[in-house]
């Protein structure tokens, strides 16, 4: 069960990096662990480097996928993203925490992308 | 009568004799009335034992008599008179008392002479104690029906007069000038109160607008000469009002004496008073009892009482202590004007409250 | 998007016009508020966003702010949901590009969308309209006391859906205006009152007392024995009470709108308060984090009754002082300053010693004098000063006949009669006949002045006293109807002058 899960996350995390890429985003890393938890997706474009948090609902039964990031979660992505500035990207400057949700509507795939979501 | 005054005033004002000469006349006839005028100018050297003749001829003499039974008629009109000591307003007391009292001169009702008379005599700069006891005790015995006796000084002396005249009773002052002249002049006001045909003004002298020091002791012997009892209210331990009980007690005059605060100067006369013997005043029924007068339970009414006030007043005089409740129950009246009636009752000091809603006489 | 709404919060029982503004960013969904809202407002969060979802309308999962402005005034009261969520929906395609400028809103919301009544409608209306808003939006259920106020264009609406309906399509539906002013007018009802004067037997002095108190607004102070009916008295003035005017009622209903949330609706009735013993000195005067208005100003043109005054707190009834005098009270607290109005008419009752029979027919009091003494400074100088009437009153004795007391119709129109001639008397035309007197240009004839003289004389009154006997005497003059206080108005007067009985009895 656990690793079926696993398997529809990467799915869709993959999914996500194809839409960002198309955005003009260049692929930096994936599924970068850290003692406090994941980043989905690294990404870099005109210099600054974008940790984005990928979340997936395939029907709005529980709210939308903007609504699912808590701020226990938000907390943690905070800790991991300075962790990982300090270590492996002590190179960039300039970076951004985002946000893409992407849901199931009437069979359709939308995305929603929130550049900067500390702003 | 006339004799007596129109001798009196010929030899001791008018016709200028000295002072051994008026004695030596005096003890040859042992009395004013008995002078032989006539008499005296015909035996004028016998009687003086000297070779000197009179200085008077007959002719001025009638003159000079003429004039006073024309004066006289001044001081006997109206409400004046004027009492010598075979009047019978003039006191065995006063007869006797020294130095003697020849003439007195009068004006108002003279018979409060033969009522019941209490003096009140006090320092003439009196604590509030001595003040506040001086008139309610005019007050008082105003209210008993008793004569008030007092000087008119300021002080003890207008606060008794105050007092009694508050009171609705009379009052008797005794002026050490002459009785048309206000001494000291603040007392105007008083002495106006006191100016009626309801009270008495007396004065041994004839016409005086200053006093002279020796007179106020003098005119301390009348006070205590007509009254039956002299009440000391506040004096200092070498003071005038202690002269007044000094001729009291020469008098016969029984003497009470308000006790004071110990450590005050104004009462240490009057608690010496009581070492030596007089009464104190430890109420004022004491008064009373010594002058052998029974209290007056239905005080007199001095004012005009309003219609509610008349009828509260005489069933509480039937039942003597009553409620709020039974007087609006007896009377009929409604509360707004039992409480009226009962205001001005107590306000003339008829009856008050001794309870929550209880009235009783007082 | 940015909107900006027009709304009022009460400061004090005055209304101040305020404005919403509401910003939505693109962000992760958040809702926040600023301005210095209180708990209740933060709170309201939760009540517009179900109000608006229940409507049917999204609400906006993007970055909610909403300003208060003025930013650095607190604010209070959920009144505020309705022009928050206006304000709101103002920025999203429902209501996008209209202006409301000229609209004022105020209104709670319910969950399912329902425009919920408040309590302090007036003072915020009022508020709006001084800040020039004449056109409001507010709930259904307050349009009754809405129509006190003249020049205002009332919007009664039930529910949010009808009302964004109608703001979507610019056309709002105005009150109907031949209701105005229909039921103003108050009859006086005499199934109303459970308690009548005349049940009361005996004590007939303490019922004139108070007949004379109620007409002059003078305060009273009962002494008695523990089951004298000092209470019972006390107890039925609602009976007697005349009815409020219209401004009276208006105040009122500013001061219960802001005091308690419970009262909905105009205030009918002039307030009869009677607090426990236990209450604290905010309870009393007013105060504590709010600001809110205590007894005193709920007792406002109406009685305050305190029983048994002496068990009070001490600081509570000290507390009475500055109010007792100018009619007002002025309440500071952690930069709020506010007053309140506070003419009351003060009923008190006590005992006239701890075990209650001193001065008693009975005579059961063993108290020591001391402790008498104590018991009576219970009620400082200062206070006593204040209360113009006292009566003393002993336990009526069942043997002696006693008459029924007078019924409460017949004093409630002997009173309206004298106020009646009251307020005619004080009218200029009248001012200019008759003497007047140096005390208080009041009429009062010759005797009169004699008594208060002889009175003085006796040093029985200061000067005080004497304004305070004048004063009392007026009203027995005016209960008479007799333009002239005479001799036995003043000597009446005297039998109920706080000062002489406490002389007289119990120093």
């Amino acid at each position: 069960m656990k690793s079926n899960l696993r398997s529809i996350g990467t799915g869709y995390e993959q999914l996500a990096a194809a839409y960002l890429v198309n955005m003009g985003f260049q692929m930096v890393a994936k599924n970068q662990y850290t003692p406090f938890g994941e980043v989905d997706i690294i990404m870099e474009k005109d210099g600054a480097l974008y940790f984005v948090e990928v979340k997936y609902r395939s029907n709005q039964n529980y709210g939308t996928a903007r609504d699912s990031i808590t701020s226990l979660k938000l907390k943690r992505l905070k800790k991991s993203v300075s962790y990982l500035l300090k270590g492996k990207y002590s190179g960039y400057n300039v970076y951004s925490i985002s946000f893409l949700g992407i849901e199931m509507q009437d069979k359709e795939l939308t995305y929603d992308f929130i550049d900067n979501i500390f702003s | 009568m006339q004799n007596y005054i129109i001798n009196y005033w010929l030899l001791e004002e008018s016709l200028l004799f000295s002072a051994p000469i008026r004695k030596n006349i005096l003890n040859y006839y042992s009395d004013y009335n008995h002078i032989k005028w006539r008499h005296l100018l015909e035996n004028w050297k016998d009687l003086m034992k000297s070779n000197v003749a009179c200085p008077f001829s007959e002719k001025e003499l009638q003159d000079v008599r003429a004039r006073m039974v024309d004066q006289l008629k001044h001081y006997t009109h109206e409400n004046r008179s004027i009492l010598t000591p075979y009047s019978q307003y003039f006191s065995n007391v006063l007869k006797n008392s020294h130095p003697k009292v020849n003439l007195i001169y009068a004006k108002g009702d003279v018979n409060l002479l033969n009522s019941k008379k209490v003096a009140i005599v006090g320092s003439r700069k009196p604590t509030a104690y001595g003040r506040k006891i001086a008139y309610d005790l005019g007050r008082y015995l105003a209210q008993q029906g008793i004569t008030v006796v007092s000087g008119m000084a300021l002080g003890i002396d207008a606060q008794s007069h105050k007092g009694a005249l508050d009171g609705g009773g009379q009052t008797i002052a005794v002026m050490p000038t002459d009785i048309d002249t206000v001494y000291p002049k603040t007392n105007i006001a008083i002495y106006n109160r006191i100016n009626s045909s309801a009270n008495l003004i007396l004065s041994e002298y004839r016409e005086q607008s200053e006093p002279k020091h020796y007179h106020f002791p003098l005119r301390n012997r009348i006070i205590s000469g007509i009254s039956d009892l002299v009440v000391i209210v506040e004096a200092g331990e070498k003071s005038g009002t202690l002269i007044t009980a000094a001729h009291a007690l020469d008098q016969g005059i029984p003497i009470v004496s308000v006790p004071g605060n110990i450590t005050s100067e104004l009462s240490k006369g009057t608690n010496r008073l009581i070492f030596d013997g007089a009464l104190p005043l430890f109420n004022f029924e004491l008064i009373l009892e010594l002058l052998d007068v029974k209290p007056q339970i239905h005080k007199r009414l001095s004012v005009d009482l309003s219609e509610s006030a008349r009828i509260v007043y005489e069933i509480l005089l039937k039942r003597k202590k009553m409620t709020l409740n039974d007087l609006n129950f007896a009377t009929c009246l409604e509360y707004s004007e039992i409480n009226a009636a009962l205001n001005e009752l107590i306000l003339e000091d008829l009856c008050d409250f001794v309870s929550l809603d209880e009235i009783e006489l007082t | 998007m940015y909107s900006k709404i027009n709304t009022a919060v009460s400061w004090g029982i005055e209304g101040l016009g305020i404005k919403i503004e509401t910003h939505i960013l693109r962000g992760m969904p958040n809702h926040i508020l600023v301005g210095l809202p209180s708990t209740v407002i933060k709170e309201s969060k939760e009540r517009v966003r179900s109000a608006i979802k229940s409507i049917g309308v999204k609400f906006s999962d993007d970055r909610i702010v909403q300003n208060l402005y003025p930013a650095d005034l607190k604010k209070e009261g959920s009144h505020l949901d309705l022009p928050l969520a206006i304000g709101i929906l103002a920025c999203t395609e429902v209501l996008n590009g209209k202006s409301f400028d000229k609209l004022g809103f105020i209104g709670e919301l319910a969950l399912n969308g329902d425009i919920q009544p408040i309590s302090n409608v007036l003072s915020l209306i009022e508020g709006l309209v001084s800040a020039g808003i004449s056109h409001i939006v507010m709930p259904y259920d307050n349009r009754v006391e809405s129509r006190f106020i003249n020049n205002v264009t009332i919007y009664p609406y039930s529910t949010l859906q009808e009302l964004v309906a109608d703001l979507a399509s610019e056309s709002l539906k105005k009150e109907v205006e031949q209701e105005k002013y229909d039921f103003i007018e108050f009859k006086r009802n005499e199934s109303e009152f459970e308690n009548d004067y005349n049940e009361v037997y005996g004590q007939g002095h303490a019922l004139r007392a108070m007949e004379i108190a109620m007409l002059g607004r003078h305060n009273l102070l009962l002494i008695g024995p523990p089951g004298c009916g000092k209470s019972m008295i006390a107890e039925r003035i609602p009976s007697i009470m005349p009815p409020l005017s219209i401004n009276e009622r208006i105040e009122l209903t500013k001061i219960y709108g802001v005091a308690d949330g419970e009262t909905k609706g105009m205030i009918k009735y002039r307030p009869f308060r009677s607090p426990h013993h236990s209450i604290s000195k905010i309870g009393l005067v007013g105060g504590g984090m709010k600001v809110l208005p205590g007894e005193i100003s709920k007792a406002h043109n109406g009685v305050l009754f305190l029983d048994e005054i002496g068990e009070f707190k001490k600081d509570a009834i000290e507390s009475l002082r500055e109010p007792l005098s100018s009619g007002k009270v002025q309440l500071s607290r952690g930069g709020r300053s506010l007053e309140y109005p506070s003419q009351f008419m003060l009923v008190a009752t006590m005992n006239p010693c701890p075990c209650g029979h001193f001065l008693s027919k009975s005579g059961l009091c063993n108290c020591k004098v001391q402790s008498i003494k104590n018991y009576m400074g219970k009620l400082s100088w200062p206070i006593l000063d204040r209360i113009d009437m006292t009566v003393l009153m002993d336990a009526v004795d069942l043997s002696s006949e006693l008459s029924e007391g007078k019924s409460s119709q017949f004093i409630f129109q002997r009173v309206e009669a004298a106020g009646d001639f009251k307020r005619e008397r004080t009218s200029e035309k009248m001012r200019n006949q008759g003497q007047q007197c140096e005390l208080g240009g009041e009429f009062l004839n010759q005797t009169s002045i004699e008594i208060i003289k002889r009175y003085e004389q006796k040093g029985k009154l200061s000067m005080r006293s004497v304004v305070k006997l004048v004063k009392i005497a007026r009203s027995i003059a005016d209960l008479e109807q007799s333009l002239i206080i005479e001799k036995k108005h003043i000597f009446e007067a005297y039998t109920f002058l706080s000062a002489q009985v406490m002389k007289k009895f119990f120093i």
